[in-house]
C-alpha cells in the first residue's frame, strides 16, 4: 500500500486528515520510472475550496493525458498541520505520490484571487522551495503562476519563475516540450527560462527591467533581452471543441464546496459590464456546442456518480442553445437522482418554468444582480438591468410561489452619490410592495428580500483601472447608510441587508493594481505569519498596516489616486487583447452615463475581434 | 430487494469518516451501475443504510451497508463491478440477497469483534501472547468490572463483564502491515443500539488493570466482523443472514 507523508499521528491529530492523504476516485497515479516531467497542481488554499475549481481538472485532464508527464495536486495545509510540519522540519508534498514538490519539475499555482498571496509563499517555504525566483538553482522546480490574477502579477513577480499569461489550453505543450528538451541537454535553469520566455503568453518576470519615476509611477518596463517580446500577448483557446474539460473529475472524500460536476457551457461574456474583470479578460465570448455539451454531461455524471450537474459561466443566459441543453438534462436526469442546479438565470417566463421543474420553489430564491442602487449608475457601470426588468421578474415569480429573493450591490462605484446607496433599499421596497400586491389568501406569509453589498475594487483591464478607490471609511458610512435608509422602508421587516468586511477589500484593491514593490510587502507578511488572509479570522489588518509601514511602501499611492491616461501602469506590458483606447472609451461614457449596448447588438470595437472568433464573428456568418 | 454489501476499510482509508464513507459509496454505486431505489419526495435519496459507523483511525474487514435495489445481476458480478469503481483500501468482500422480512443492519448489530496491535512491533504493551493471556484470564475473573461512561445525561458507572464474549491474546498476520506475524488483542463485545461499548472503553479499563498506559496513537485497533443474534440468541455474522444470488 501506498505509504503517506504524514504519520499516523500527525494525521489523528490535525483537523479533516482526508485533505492530505490523497486517493481519490479519479486522481491519477502513474509509474515514476516512466515519467519524464513531475508537475505539481496547487490552489493555494484550503482543500475543499481548491477542489472545486474546475480550472485546475481541467489542466489536470490535460497534462495527464501527456504520457511523458505526471501531473499532481496540492493545496494549502491549514493552519493546524503548517504548525507541525513548520515545528517537524516536514516538506510538503504532492498528494497522489506523497513525494516532497522540491523534487518536482515544475510547481503550478493558479492565482484566482488576490487575498491568497501569503498562501504562495506558504506553499514555497512548506516545499522548502526558495521563496525568491532569484535563490533558485537548477536543483529547484519552475514555479509558474497562472490564473486571472497574473494579469497584473507584478505585486508576486519576485516569487515566480514564469507567468503563464491567458488560457491553459494553448500553449502548455509548447513549454513542456521546450524545457524537457532543454533539461536533457543540461542546460541551465536561466537558459531554459529565457528560452520559455519566447514562447507566447509567457512572462519571466526576472527578464523584465522596471525604472520608476520620483512620484513612484513607473517609467520605463522593459526586456533585458532583444529576443524576447516587450509585450505579452495573453493565449486564447479560439476552438471551442479544444477548450479542455475534465473527463474524469477527482471527487473528494470530504465534500468540497463544489460538491458537483461543474459543466462549462461558454467562455467570456456579451455584456460589457465596467467593473467586470472578468467580462473583459476572458473576450471574446465563445460558446461550446450544444451537442459536445450533452456528451460531456452524460460522460462526466457517468466517471464520476455525482447526484448533481451545475452549468457555469460569465452569463449563461446569453448562452442561445440553453434551452436545448435544459430540456435534453430535465428530460434525461431530473427525478432519477441527479439534480440540476442552475446558474443564476436572467429571471424571466423561461428560467421560471425551468427553476420550477427543478427546484422546491418555496425553498429556492430568485437572485438579481443589479450592482447599484438607481438606473443612473447602472448606466454609468454597463449594467444592462433596468428597474422594469427586476419588477417584471420578481412579479412573475411572486406570482408563480416564489418569496425569497437576493439581491446583489456594490457600493464604492464611481460616480456613486448618496441618492445611489439610498436607492438599494428604495429598489427593495418596491419588490416587496410587487409582492403584497398579491391578495392574501393567495400568498404564503411574508417574502424575504435579502440585499449584499460588497465593496468595489477597481481591476486592471477594466474601464476603471484609472480611478481612485472609495475609502475604509466612506464603505463603512454607506454601508450605514443602506441600513439606515433600510429602515426607512414601509416594509423593513421583509427586508435583511449583508455586507462584507472592508478592511480586507482595501488590501484587495492595493494588490489588483500594485506593482513589483509589494512583494517586499507581502514577503514581510508572511514572515510575520499572515496567512489564510481570505478568511476572516487569519486576516490581520494591523499586522498588515505594520508591514506596509516596515518596507516603506505607502499604500495610499496605489488605491486613493485618480491614474493619468498617459501614466504606465504595472500591467500594461501585458496584452489582454482590450485595446487601451476601448478601456478609455468606455471610462469616458461611463462619466456621461452613456451606455454601450452588448456585443450581439452592436460591436462596440473593444480589440478582440483581431482574434476572429467567438460572438466577434457570430452576426457575420 | 434488500441487499447487504460486505466491505473492508484498510490503509489510508481509515482517515476517511463514516459519513464520507457513505457519500463515496454513493457515487460508486451509480457508476457501478447498480439498479438503486430511491425514496420519494423531491429530492429522491438512495435507500442505503450502514451497520455500526467506525470511528476514523480504525481499519476494518467487517462493514456493512444495506441498499435497495429494483433490479440486480449475480453475486459475483456486482461483486467485480463495485470493486471496478473503489480506491485502494476498500474492497467488496460480499454482496447477499436478504430474505424480504429481514430488518435493517443498523438495528439488529449485537456485537463487534476487534483485534488491536502494536503499531510498530516492540513499541506498546502488546508484545507478550502468554502474559497477556495470564492478564486477560485475571482481569476477567474478577467479580465486577466497573468502569465509567460518558453519556448525554453524565457520567454513568456500567460494569463491562456481561458485554465481553470473547477476550484473548495470539499472534497474527495484519494486511496493514509488512508480512511479519504479530501480538495481538482480540476481544468480542457489545455493539449496537442497545449497549454499546467502544474498544478503546474496554482496553482503557484492561489497560488500568495492568497497570499500563493506553497510548492511542500506538496501537491500531481493527475491527474483524460484526455480528447479530439469531433466534437461539447465537451470535452469527451480520453476512450469514444473506444469501448469495447466482445465475
Ligand atoms: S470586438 Fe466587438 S464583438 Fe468582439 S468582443 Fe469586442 S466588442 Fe464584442
Amino acid at each position: 500500500m501506498r505509504k503517506l507523508a504524514l504519520s499516523d499521528d500527525i494525521l489523528m491529530s490535525i483537523d479533516k486528515p482526508a485533505r492530505y492523504i490523497g486517493n481519490e476516485v479519479n486522481s491519477v497515479v502513474k509509474d515514476k520510472n516512466k515519467i519524464d516531467i513531475r508537475f505539481c497542481m496547487c490552489f493555494p488554499d484550503v482543500y475543499e475550496i481548491g477542489m472545486s475549481h474546475l480550472g485546475i481538472q481541467i489542466l489536470y485532464d490535460m497534462f495527464n493525458q501527456r504520457e511523458d508527464t505526471w501531473c499532481e495536486r496540492v493545496y494549502s495545509p491549514w493552519p493546524d498541520l503548517h504548525k507541525i510540519m513548520k515545528e517537524k522540519n516536514i516538506p510538503l508534498f504532492a498528494l497522489e505520490s506523497q513525494d516532497p514538490l522540491k523534487d518536482f519539475d515544475f510547481l503550478g499555482i493558479t492565482i484566482q484571487y488576490e487575498m491568497c498571496y501569503t498562501n504562495l509563499l506558504q506553499i514555497l517555504d512548506l516545499a522548502q522551495v526558495p521563496l525568491l525566483s532569484k535563490d533558485r538553482t537548477n536543483e529547484h522546480p519552475i514555479v509558474i503562476g497562472g490564473g486571472p490574477c497574473t494579469y497584473n502579477p507584478e505585486p508576486i513577480a519576485d516569487f515566480f519563475d514564469i507567468f503563464y499569461i491567458g488560457e491553459g489550453e494553448t500553449v502548455y505543450d509548447e513549454l513542456l516540450d521546450t524545457y524537457k528538451k532543454m533539461r536533457d541537454e543540461g542546460c541551465d535553469r536561466r537558459d531554459i527560462l529565457h528560452e520559455l520566455a519566447k514562447i507566447r503568453g509567457i512572462y519571466v518576470p526576472a527578464l523584465y527591467d522596471v525604472t520608476y519615476n520620483e512620484d513612484g509611477t513607473i517609467s520605463s518596463f522593459k526586456p533585458i533581452y532583444d529576443d524576447i517580446p516587450a509585450v505579452i500577448e495573453k493565449n486564447v483557446e479560439m476552438n471551442t471543441s479544444n477548450i479542455g474539460w475534465p473527463r474524469k473529475p477527482v471527487i473528494p472524500f470530504i465534500k468540497a464546496i463544489q460538491d458537483r460536476v461543474t459543466l462549462e457551457i461558454m467562455r467570456g461574456c456579451i455584456r460589457g459590464c465596467r467593473f467586470c474583470q472578468a467580462g473583459m479578460l476572458y473576450r471574446p465570448t465563445r460558446e461550446r456546442d450544444v451537442n459536445e455539451l450533452k456528451a460531456m454531461a452524460d460522460q462526466m455524471l457517468s466517471s464520476t456518480g455525482y447526484d448533481e450537474i451545475s452549468l457555469s459561466s460569465l452569463s449563461s443566459s446569453d448562452y442561445r442553445p440553453l434551452k436545448e441543453l435544459l430540456d435534453y438534462l430535465i428530460e434525461k436526469y431530473n427525478g432519477k437522482g441527479v439534480n440540476i442546479s442552475l446558474p443564476s438565470l436572467r429571471i424571466d417566463a423561461f428560467s421560471l418554468d425551468v427553476m420550477s421543474k427543478v427546484q422546491d420553489v418555496r425553498k429556492s430564491s430568485l437572485t438579481f444582480a443589479p450592482e447599484a442602487g438607481t438606473q443612473r449608475l447602472r448606466d454609468v457601470i454597463n449594467k444592462g438591468l433596468t428597474e422594469e426588468d427586476i419588477l417584471n421578474g420578481a412579479g412573475l415569480a411572486f406570482d408563480g410561489g416564489w418569496q425569497k429573493v437576493k439581491l446583489y450591490f456594490m457600493l464604492g462605484l464611481p460616480l456613486e452619490t448618496e441618492d445611489d446607496i439610498k436607492g438599494i433599499p428604495q429598489l427593495a421596497e418596491k419588490i416587496c410592495r410587487r409582492y403584497y400586491e398579491i391578495p392574501k389568501d393567495q400568498r404564503n406569509g411574508k417574502c424575504q428580500v435579502t440585499m449584499s453589498t460588497s465593496f468595489f475594487v477597481p481591476k486592471p483591464f477594466t474601464p476603471f483601472q484609472w480611478v481612485k478607490m472609495a475609502t475604509s471609511d466612506y464603505f463603512i458610512e454607506s454601508a450605514k447608510l443602506v441600513k439606515a435608509t433600510m429602515m426607512e422602508q414601509l416594509n423593513k421587516k421583509s427586508m435583511h441587508y449583508i455586507w462584507h468586511h472592508e478592511d480586507v477589500t482595501i488590501l484587495e484593491g492595493i494588490f489588483a493594481r500594485g506593482d513589483r514593490k509589494l512583494c517586499d510587502v507581502i514577503l514581510k507578511a508572511y514572515e510575520k505569519g499572515q496567512i489564510f488572509d481570505a478568511w476572516e479570522e487569519y486576516f490581520k489588518v494591523d499586522v498588515w498596516n505594520e508591514c506596509f509601514r516596515e518596507c516603506d511602501v505607502d499604500p495610499d499611492f496605489y488605491i486613493f489616486r485618480e491614474r493619468d491616461y498617459d501614466e504606465i501602469l504595472p500591467w500594461d506590458f501585458i496584452d489582454a487583447g482590450v485595446s487601451k483606447d476601448f478601456l478609455i472609451r468606455e471610462y469616458e461614457n461611463a462619466k456621461k452615463g452613456i451606455v454601450t449596448p452588448n456585443c450581439r447588438k452592436k460591436c462596440a470595437g473593444c480589440g478582440i475581434a483581431q482574434y476572429k472568433g467567438g460572438v466577434c464573428v457570430e452576426h457575420k456568418g | 430487494m434488500n441487499i447487504r454489501v460486505k466491505f473492508s476499510k484498510h490503509g489510508s482509508m481509515k482517515f476517511i469518516g463514516h459519513l464520507d464513507i457513505m457519500r463515496f459509496f454513493q457515487k460508486a454505486i451509480i457508476r457501478a451501475g447498480i439498479d438503486i431505489a430511491y425514496s420519494e419526495g423531491f429530492n429522491p435519496h438512495q435507500i442505503m443504510s450502514f451497520a455500526a459507523p467506525l470511528s476514523v483511525g480504525v481499519v476494518s474487514d467487517g462493514e456493512y451497508m444495506d441498499i435497495r435495489v429494483k433490479s440486480t445481476k449475480s453475486s459475483a458480478d456486482s461483486i467485480r463491478a463495485l470493486n471496478e469503481c473503489m480506491v485502494e483500501g476498500i474492497r467488496v468482500e460480499d454482496y447477499k440477497l436478504l430474505p424480504d422480512n429481514a430488518k435493517n443492519s443498523m438495528s439488529i448489530v449485537a456485537s463487534a469483534k476487534y483485534a488491536i496491535y502494536n503499531k510498530t512491533s516492540g513499541v506498546g504493551f502488546i508484545n507478550d501472547v502468554d502474559y497477556l493471556n495470564k492478564m486477560i484470564s485475571d482481569y476477567l475473573s474478577q467479580e465486577e468490572i466497573l468502569i465509567t461512561k460518558e453519556t448525554k445525561k453524565g457520567e454513568t458507572t456500567l460494569n463491562l463483564k456481561p458485554f465481553i464474549y470473547e477476550f484473548k491474546a495470539e499472534v497474527k498476520s495484519f494486511p496493514d502491515e509488512e508480512a511479519v506475524d504479530r501480538a495481538c488483542l482480540i476481544f468480542n463485545i457489545s455493539t449496537g443500539s442497545l449497549t454499546n461499548i467502544k474498544p478503546e472503553l474496554l482496553l482503557q479499563s484492561f489497560f488500568d488493570y495492568c497497570k499500563e498506559e493506553f497510548n492511542e496513537n500506538i496501537y491500531q485497533i481493527y475491527r474483524l466482523e460484526v455480528y447479530s443474534r439469531d433466534e437461539s440468541e447465537n451470535l452469527v455474522s451480520l453476512n450469514d443472514l444473506g444469501a448469495n444470488i447466482e445465475y
